[in-house]
């Protein structure tokens, strides 16, 4: 074989292995997820390529072979089918066979399903805290302000927006006040459902900023700017189900801080995040109307509203302790 | 004595009406049965099948009406619905564009009526009834009165569904999903409680006609017909049938505790705290007692619901079967691992539904047993995948409709299989559960699954059924356009849902940019559901016309061997069989058997009698 020969076919295999190699690095190479934006979503879409892999051959497969048989083995005169009941040998083939494929894709992911859901991030220190109340039809946010502290006068609260800063682990506390909502975020294949009764412990790293999301397409092909990651509430929660969005700006530490501290932030796209406040919207007796359920050991916590007339909302407020 | 159970034509073997009836002491023997006897309460099982044929078969477009409500609002978002189902929705609950009540509502009860209204009795109660007596050999259920109750007790649920979606109008109405978790189903308009009942009815029913399919099929088999002779089908009812008589209480008890919660303020959903208040100056509040746990009817509901899953697919498995072999005319390859793969899928089948349940607040580390044991149930689907193929392997294979049919069944039930493996693996349920890739999901195995199957059968069985053959040529047409249109409506689901797109929702262009951009995605699967929903008009057509106006069909038109082929006349007298029950020598599949000289061979063909003697008298 000629050199120039042995050259061209050495970087042809090159070339296929870096394709190939780039497509497997790509977290999605062909665009099927929202854009990610956490480490732990790449490694969620990597298992759904490999799962897409296996069932997309194994689809093909049977299809191909399916319309094979119907084309080979049509009715032709004088041609009798084949007497057979079975073979023992290719059924024992194809039990073992997808049952190891079954079996190793089970292991195989139950240690990402243990990295998301049974333990925390390993850089617990500069962990942001916050909890997450979902009721009908609107999310809100407490983080624990200046001491560190949930249930003091010093909490932080913010309506429809959640500000995180890049990088950091969030671990949230997840509180339904009604009915079952679910808290989940498409950019970080996120998703847990807030439970009235339960308190869920949940944890999720930005590693993107909001401000650098690409550019969406909308249904006309126009190019739509978007600075933030959205929060969708993915369990049915009443008439107003489809209302119940939430943004989520992931911002700088330094943005963070100022925005924490109750300073207006403006993003480079010009957008301003509301600021947060130091009262509980939730108190306000238009949001007790409006919502005609609560859960209780959540409204408790904080001071009766000023309209408050007794009754079984406060049975035992004695100040701001749990 | 007794006439044919229907209206159609008496065609094929008649057979001479003497000596029958020893085992019929008591029933109506010597006259003609009433117009009441005979068509409103019969106790014949094929009237009782056919009943149920036809009442599923008008709530299939009842069912498919809501579908096209939900399809239009998602592909022409806030646009009038235009059009008769337009004017219909106005008439019924005063809008024509789909608001949020009218929105939650039509998905509500489209679920359920296809659930509860359409796929069940169709799978179980029509084709369950009609064939169990006929393929075994027995002249009737065991329990007929309790089979026509089974039939009748359908009746109360359905009124109740349907009150359900009128009173209060469109805010009153069922709007919690077909899944109806409290505390929004607690919480939601009076509607909610004749669901719930209208549920309960539905599963006595079931239970009714699980206790009747596996008295019938234990204790009256005919002579010969050993298990392992039975026809997959019926193989397919008995097991479901195990299934439905031990899961549906469960869902019994889970909407009984939810009326109960409902309505007498007992507390078995709704935690400590949770409080119910109107107007806060007037402190109407009545609080709940607490104690109870919202997670709880979750694992009660799931618990018969998945099993249900497969009440709704094992049927359509056991009828592939039966026509895959006849049209290939070759046995079924694989008959014993067939069988104990429909035993596999029914036992872990009640070890799987915590796996609806994975995002929901269970501890994770159960939901890693779940994940196990989801990944196993794929197995014995995939075995059964193999052994169709490999019955198709070396046949003679004929394209009648009914074998166009099982082959889309196939065709399209590997791909619901196969996705469902995506929402096994947690990780990646993560992201797309409750999302439109479970919706894709869900109407492959439940659309191009068990409809697909359905329309098979009927195809199949009409001859027997009615006497008379349907029109094929409108049944080619229709399977091309329900096949291409199912695949445009629901194949592009999967692709929306990765990209995040939740379901259940109303109008989610408003308020997520990034779901705006799919709605060119959701226009196609609008236009295409408009499309399958409306050929099914021609398949409706296609029954009633053929019903009077069929070509009429011998007794065993597609030289079939099980004994309602073989044994009964089209369509087949009561008693089902003349003067002397057949007697079975082989298995059902015997096709193209080396024996013969035909392609076929019927269970209850004597060898040892010479050729052409009348078989198994």
């Amino acid at each position: 074989m000629s050199s120039r020969a042995l050259a061209l076919r050495w970087s042809c295999a090159v070339a296929v292995l870096v394709a190939a190699a780039t497509t497997a690095l790509a977290s999605d190479p062909w665009g099927l997820f929202p854009e990610s934006a956490s480490l732990e979503a790449d490694r969620v879409d990597g298992l759904t390529y490999l799962i897409l892999w296996i069932t997309g051959i194994t689809l093909v497969g049977v299809q191909v072979c399916m319309l094979w048989f119907l084309w080979a083995y049509r009715r032709k005169d004088g041609v009798r089918a084949k007497h057979t009941h079975g073979n023992h040998t290719v059924e024992m083939v194809w039990t073992v066979a997808p049952a190891a494929i079954l079996v190793f894709l089970a292991l195989y992911q139950m240690g990402l399903w243990k990295d998301l859901k049974s333990s925390k991030p390993g850089d617990n220190e500069n962990a942001v805290a916050v909890r997450i109340y979902a009721k009908q039809f609107e999310w809100m946010f407490r983080y624990p302000g200046p001491d560190a502290q949930f249930d003091t006068a010093d909490d932080i609260f913010s309506n429809k927006t959640l500000v995180v800063p890049v990088n950091h682990p969030v671990n949230a506390e997840l509180r339904a006040m009604d009915v079952i909502h679910s808290f989940y975020l498409p950019n970080m294949r996120f998703k847990q459902d807030a439970v009235p009764g339960l308190h869920g412990r949940i944890w999720f790293r930005p590693n993107k900023l909001s401000i650098d999301r690409k550019p969406l397409r909308s249904s006309r092909g126009a190019e739509v700017k978007v600075d933030y990651f959205d929060i969708v509430c993915a369990e049915l929660c009443g008439s107003q189900h489809t209302t119940m969005a939430a943004k989520l700006y992931v911002v700088s530490d330094d943005e963070f801080a100022k925005w924490q501290k109750g300073d207006e932030v403006t993003l480079a796209s010009g957008t301003k995040i509301p600021r947060p406040s130091r009262t509980d919207a939730l108190q306000s007796p238009y949001d007790f109307i409006w919502s005609t359920w609560a859960m209780q050991d959540d409204l408790k916590v904080v001071a009766p509203p000023k309209w408050h007339k007794g009754g079984p909302f406060y049975p035992d407020y004695k100040g701001d302790e749990e | 004595m007794n006439a044919p159970a229907s209206p159609g034509a008496h065609a094929g073997g008649a057979e001479p009406h003497a000596a029958h009836g020893h085992d019929h002491a008591g029933h109506d023997e010597h006259h003609e049965p009433g117009f009441f006897r005979k068509y409103i309460w019969s106790h014949d099982h094929k009237m009782i099948g056919k009943q149920f044929l036809i009442t599923s078969l008008v709530w299939l477009f009842v069912g498919g009406g809501l579908a096209l409500i939900v399809r239009w609002q998602l592909g022409f978002p806030n646009e009038p619905i235009s059009g008769p189902l337009g004017s219909l929705v106005e008439a019924l609950w005063g809008t024509r564009t789909v608001n949020g009540d009218v929105y939650n509502m039509a998905f509500t009860m489209h679920a359920s009526i296809m659930i509860f209204g359409v796929i069940i009795p169709m799978l179980v109660g029509a084709f369950g009834n009609y064939l169990t007596p006929l393929m075994i050999g027995a002249r009737d259920m065991a329990f007929p009165f309790l089979n026509a109750l089974s039939y009748w007790f359908m009746w109360p649920a359905f009124l109740l569904l349907t009150a359900s979606m009128f009173i209060g109008g469109a805010s009153g109405a069922p709007a919690s999903g077909w899944t109806a978790y409290p505390p929004l189903s607690y919480l939601a308009g009076q509607g909610q409680t004749l669901w719930s009942l209208g549920v309960f009815l539905a599963g006595a029913s079931s239970i009714m006609g699980a206790v009747n399919y596996i008295t019938t099929i234990v204790t009256m088999r005919a002579p010969g017909m050993k298990f392992f002779r039975m026809p997959m089908t019926v193989w397919a009812i008995f097991i479901t049938s195990i299934l439905g008589l031990l899961a549906t209480p469960v869902i019994g008890s889970a909407q009984i505790m939810l009326t109960m919660d409902r309505v007498f303020g007992s507390s078995f959903f709704i935690p400590k705290g949770l409080v119910q208040g109107t107007d806060p100056d007037l402190n109407p509040y009545q609080m709940a007692s607490g104690g109870g746990a919202v997670i709880l009817y979750q694992h009660l509901f799931w618990f018969y619901s998945h099993p249900a899953v497969y009440i709704m697919i094992l049927p359509g498995m056991g009828m592939v079967s039966d026509i895959l072999a006849t049209f290939s005319r070759k046995p079924i390859f694989g008959y014993r691992p067939m069988v104990y793969s429909i035993g596999g899928i029914a036992g872990l089948g009640f070890i799987v539904w915590g796996h609806h349940m994975f995002q929901a607040g269970m501890n994770p580390m159960l939901g890693m047993t779940f994940m196990l044991s989801t990944m196993m149930i794929a197995l014995p689907s995939a075995i059964k995948t193999f052994n169709w193929l490999a019955t198709l392997w070396r046949g003679s294979i004929q394209f009648t409709v009914p074998m166009c049919y099982a082959l889309g069944f196939v065709s399209m039930f590997v791909i619901g299989g196969l996705s469902g493996i995506f929402m096994a693996a947690t990780p990646v349920d993560m992201h797309i559960h409750d999302t439109y890739f479970i919706v894709a999901h869900i109407h492959y195995v439940l659309f191009g699954g068990s409809l697909f199957a359905a329309f098979a059968g009927i195809y199949f069985w009409f001859p027997k059924m009615f006497g008379r053959h349907m029109n094929y040529k409108l049944g080619y047409l229709h399977f091309a356009i329900t096949f291409l249109a199912f695949n445009g409506t629901f194949f592009v689901m999967h692709l929306v849902g990765l990209g995040g797109m939740h379901r259940r929702t109303q109008d989610p262009y408003s308020y997520y940019p990034y779901i705006e951009s799919m709605l060119p995605e959701n226009r196609i699967m609008t236009i295409s559901a408009i499309v399958l929903g409306f050929t099914q008009l021609l398949f409706v057509f296609n029954v009633v016309w053929s019903m009077f106006k069929g070509e009429k069909a011998t007794q065993n038109p597609w030289n079939c061997n099980s004994l309602e082929w073989t044994a009964a006349p089209s369509p087949p007298p009561h008693g089902n069989f003349g003067p002397v029950i057949p007697t079975v020598y082989r298995g059902p599949y015997e096709y193209s058997s080396p024996e013969v000289a035909e392609d076929w061979l019927p269970q209850n063909r004597d060898l040892a009698k010479p050729a052409g003697a009348p078989a198994g008298h």
